[in-house]
């Protein structure tokens, strides 16, 4: 069963890849960049299971937060203002 | 088993979102299928490895950033999404 999800999980990806080369704006290629993200923190974790390597539980804390402070900031350059307003 | 019954959910999860994803038509439409049932996925997917660890210091930290990603990232598409509509 784990490696259905896996597969599932490749689907998903190159549905992704799909929206980020057909995208018809900028941001719906950056939606689609954001959950490819997800998603590789979701092939962590079922690597982690795989493999019995606990640490990389560390690494999917890490990928959310870089993603968590690059949609803000995307969201506040679109808004055309400075970063401390 | 639990735990990967937990896991097959959560990759299901991320598959109505990306088919979401790719079929809707228009950029609101999709921000909203992503953010919904791709979160819901991936903390699906970290509560398994929760469910398989246990309470050790490793599982703690899955239980964590499952809560983080289902807190933080409704309201980072949210800042996205009001700072495009501001921009139009």
């Amino acid at each position: 069963m784990i490696t259905i999800s896996v597969l599932i999980l490749i689907l998903c990806c190159f549905m992704c890849l799909y929206r980020i080369v057909v995208g018809p704006k900028s941001q719906d290629r950056f939606v689609a960049l954001i959950t490819l993200t997800l998603l590789s923190i979701g092939f962590i974790c079922i690597y982690a299971v795989l493999y019995e390597s606990n640490f990389l539980i560390d690494v999917t804390l890490d990928a959310f937060i870089l993603v968590f402070v690059g949609t803000i900031a995307v969201g506040k350059y679109l808004a055309g203002k400075e970063f401390d307003e | 088993m639990t735990a990967n019954i937990f896991m097959f959910i959560g990759a299901l999860f991320c598959l109505v979102g990306c088919i979401g994803l790719v079929r809707l038509d228009d950029f609101h439409a999709r921000v909203q299928s992503v953010v919904k049932a791709v979160s819901m996925g991936i903390c699906l997917i970290l509560l398994s490895v929760f469910i398989r660890l246990g309470f050790t210091d490793m599982g703690i930290r899955a239980l964590l950033c499952a809560i983080f990603i289902w807190l933080a990232l409704p309201g980072a598409m949210y800042a996205l999404v009001r700072g495009l509509h501001k921009s139009e």
